[in-house]
């Protein structure tokens, strides 16, 4: 059995970047507004935590122009996705330990 | 390393993100539109040469175009599952199926009518999946 703290990753566990992970997990590729849409941030808020995980080559970003304006396509990386899937079975690792000592 | 209580509130906001960009979808009118395009190109085969093949490609590109046009107005990708593939998979091929058998009557039996009841089935097949697809909270 893994130790809780292998795959545990304090760059995603900040609560807004583990649900930007969250988020582009469960997707191809989302544009920057509609995650910043559904997640309920500000766009300063969204592109900060986005500019933290595109320098640890968590998500990288691809640019494109819809109805004469550039938008921002969001994607996880292979190494994001793999840290991100990683640190949720770091949690359940605690959460279920915590569960077998009580 | 966060307590079991963080560690399962993370777990929980994580789930709540997923379910919440899961549920982005094209909108009401992308499958009955989707459906309408799929009879118009069925029922092209009852236009006299050369409308049918003209009238077929115009709509094919505009069905083509108007998928592109939603995914990116939708501004999310979602991922295909190997249960969605299977769906798109046996669709299409229940959808050739139906084209190939509809042409085979045409040409053989002389029946041009069959158009008419093979574009209904494929449409009403098209609105079928998605008012499961709705029902089930499964995206589009």
């Amino acid at each position: 059995m893994t130790a809780p703290e292998d795959g545990f990753n304090e760059t995603i566990h900040a609560p807004n970047r583990l649900r930007i992970c969250a988020a582009l997990d469960a997707v191809e590729e989302i544009e920057f507004a509609t995650i910043r849409e559904t997640l309920g941030v500000s766009p300063s808020v969204l592109s900060k935590h986005v500019t933290v995980l595109s320098d640890a080559g968590y998500v990288e970003q691809r640019r494109a122009v819809r109805d004469t304006r550039q938008r921002v396509w969001l994607r996880l990386t292979k190494e994001g996705r793999a840290a991100y899937r990683s640190h949720l079975a770091a949690l359940r690792a605690i959460v279920n330990a915590d569960l077998s000592e009580g | 390393m966060p307590s079991r209580e963080s560690a399962a509130q993370s777990l929980a906001l994580a789930e709540e993100a997923k379910a919440a960009v899961g549920a982005i979808s094209p909108g009401r009118w992308y499958q009955p539109t989707l459906a309408a395009f799929v009879i118009g190109i069925f029922l092209t085969n009852l236009l006299p040469d050369p409308f049918d093949i003209t009238a077929l490609g115009v709509l094919f590109v505009g069905m083509m175009t108007f998928v592109v046009v939603q995914v990116r107005k939708m501004g999310v990708m979602h991922r295909a599952t190997p249960e969605t593939g299977r769906q798109i998979a046996v669709g299409a091929l229940i959808g050739g199926a139906v084209y190939v058998a509809a042409l085979v009557v045409d040409s053989q039996a002389d029946m041009p009518w069959v158009w008419v009841p093979a574009a209904l089935l494929v449409g009403g097949g098209i609105l079928g999946l998605e008012r499961h697809s709705r029902t089930k909270g499964i995206p589009a």
